[in-house]
């Protein structure tokens, strides 16, 4: 076929109808093409968009994140602010005590308080739950405790208030467990309740034996268990050399990688193992024996012991001067700084056996000088060593005796501070006073410990 | 305890207020008495109206400042205790040596007469 080059009319029909075609053709292709990248310009400012949302979501993750790890250090910080600091200086009592951290902030808390009527509380409990709301309820708990342990020696009794007044606050399904023990240091009794936490065990020195103290007893703060909430005391007689191990179940609920349990009789195993060492021993012989069990297996829960011996209470107060049947009283001090405190226990006692005031602010004269003179004298301020005071207040008469950790000295070789020789010496009236004030005053031969006895005298 | 320190026309008047037994409460106290000695103005008022309790090393202390008052030439005068402080400065027969005085005639007369020893007790 010949074609015509010089004008379309002249083009055959059908040259012109596949021209008219590629036409249409070439505009439909712009057309698309410019849809095309109508919807590429779309999508790639529908990209820059969701690249911004992108960047803001993982900008806001992260400082959610990060503020949620510092609410979190914050837990962390207050439940380790209501650890005990150290554990305080006890009267013919031995502690020490270790928290494990499993890499969260738990819920284990321990405490030891010499309540007012000189009995030892130990107090350990685990708040369920981690992180924020278990730090708050165990600073809730801690103030709870410290105020009904002043109050009551009744352990159960203090766990029903705790339970009642936690139950009032805690709307959540959180819940404490608690075990609360009394120990007359004199007596070598300890009263105890449990509130559904883990038994402490029981060393005993005398044959080796370990045994659990059990008690029954719901958890605390859980308003569902409140109207069926009951808890019960129970005394264990304690022997001099017993050991008691206070822990949470994180430590007995250590699994190895075989997915085995650590579990109570291997604690108990370790525990008589090592029972008759020192109770810093114990607790490091215990955790590398649960560490070691676990084989590097990372910790669940967090975990908590405490370790407590039991002294001689015989020995003990053979060097005060007073019996068993006079049933002192205990304190004890190291630091000046600690004679006020020491103090105001025995006058509190005195004002409430109804002695005078002025009787009272006689006897407070008696009493700080025996401590300064223990302690400065007798002890040469070494803040290593302890002075113990043993006291009896009744009705009719308080009697105090203080013992030192020193060689003793020569009373009847204080100078007499009236005599005109002695009345510019800026020291010795300190025992001067004190014989002033009390109605019999007696030291022993060591001369490391000084008994004075106060007659109460009504107006 | 609280130490302020005031005057009294010649006398430095200290108040003290508190309980006094604390070491670091009777070296505070010297060195206010140290530096009126210093300054060569060795006559010294301690108002211990406020004192709710003192030891016997306090009371050490009351004789240690009387001791260098007067010997600087000067004296130490102890201002309306209350009854339950005054009855161990008296067991102690402080006021046979150091001035007392329970009443602001007592302290004018004290500071008219300059002699250091103690002049009354009752």
């Amino acid at each position: 076929m010949e074609m015509d080059h010089h004008s379309n009319d002249s083009k055959p029909v059908g040259d012109r109808q596949r021209q008219d075609r590629l036409v249409r053709l070439c505009r439909a292709y712009r057309l698309r093409q410019g849809e095309l990248l109508l919807r590429q310009n779309a999508m790639e400012q529908r990209q820059k968009e969701l690249s911004a949302a992108l960047i803001e979501a993982q900008f806001q993750l992260g400082r959610i994140n990060s503020e949620m790890e510092e609410e979190l250090e914050t837990a962390q910080r207050i439940q380790e602010g209501l650890l005990p600091k150290e554990l305080p200086e006890i009267v013919n009592l031995k502690s020490a005590a270790m928290y494990i951290p499993a890499g969260k902030v738990g819920g284990d808390l321990y405490d030891i308080i010499t309540t007012p009527r000189q009995k030892i509380a130990i107090l350990i409990y685990d708040v369920s739950g981690h992180g924020i709301p278990a730090a708050l309820i165990g600073a809730m708990a801690k103030m709870l405790f410290a105020h009904y342990i002043e109050k009551t020696d009744s352990p159960a009794e203090v766990f029903h208030h705790v339970n009642k007044d936690l139950c009032r606050f805690i709307h959540t399904e959180q819940y404490l467990t608690a075990f609360l023990g009394l120990i007359d240091p004199v007596n070598n009794v300890m009263l105890y309740a449990r509130a559904g936490h883990v038994p402490p065990l029981v060393f005993h020195a005398g044959d080796r034996r370990v045994t659990r103290l059990d008690a029954k007893g719901f958890f605390i703060g859980h308003s569902a268990l409140l109207s069926i909430a009951e808890y019960c005391n129970e005394t264990v007689r304690l022997e001099p050399g017993d050991k008691l191990l206070f822990y949470t179940d994180g430590l007995t609920e250590g699994y190895n990688g075989r997915g085995a349990l650590y579990g109570v009789e291997r604690l108990k195993e370790a525990f008589a193992d090592c029972g008759d060492r020192e109770v810093r021993s114990i607790i490091d012989t215990i955790v590398e024996n649960q560490a070691g069990f676990r084989e590097g297996t990372p910790l669940r829960d967090d975990f908590t012991l405490l370790c407590i011996q039991i002294g001689d209470s015989e020995q003990l107060l053979a060097g005060s001067g007073f019996s068993r049947e006079d049933e002192p009283s205990i304190l004890v001090a190291m630091a000046l700084h600690e004679i006020d405190s020491v103090c105001s226990v025995i006058l509190r006692e005195m004002d409430r056996y109804g002695f005078t005031d002025q009787n009272i602010k006689q006897f407070k004269i008696c009493v700080f000088e025996m401590m300064t003179n223990a302690i400065l004298h007798g002890n040469g301020g070494d803040p290593r060593k302890k002075v113990l005071v043993f006291y009896k207040v009744t009705k009719m008469e308080a009697i105090i005796s203080v013992v030192d950790e020193g060689k003793g000295f020569d009373y009847n070789d204080i100078p007499d501070p009236l005599l005109p020789e002695n009345r510019m010496r800026d020291h010795g009236r300190g025992l001067f006073l004190i014989r002033h004030y009390c109605d019999e005053v007696a030291f022993n031969a060591a001369g490391n410990r000084i008994m004075g006895r106060k007659l109460q005298r009504r107006r | 305890m609280e130490i302020t320190s005031g005057s009294k026309d010649d006398f430095r008047l200290l108040t003290l207020t508190g309980q006094f037994w604390q070491r670091e409460d009777m070296e505070a106290l010297e060195q206010y008495v140290s530096v009126c000695i210093t300054a060569h103005r060795p006559w010294v008022i301690l108002d211990i109206e406020g004192l709710t309790f003192v030891n016997s090393q306090a009371l050490g202390m009351f004789v240690k400042l009387h001791a260098r008052c007067s010997g600087a030439g000067g004296k130490l005068i102890l201002f309306q205790p209350r009854s339950s402080v005054r009855e161990v400065i008296e067991i102690a027969e402080l006021p046979q040596f150091i001035a007392l005085a329970d009443t602001a005639e007592e302290l004018d007369a004290q500071m008219e007469s300059r002699g250091s020893g103690g002049t009354r007790s009752r």
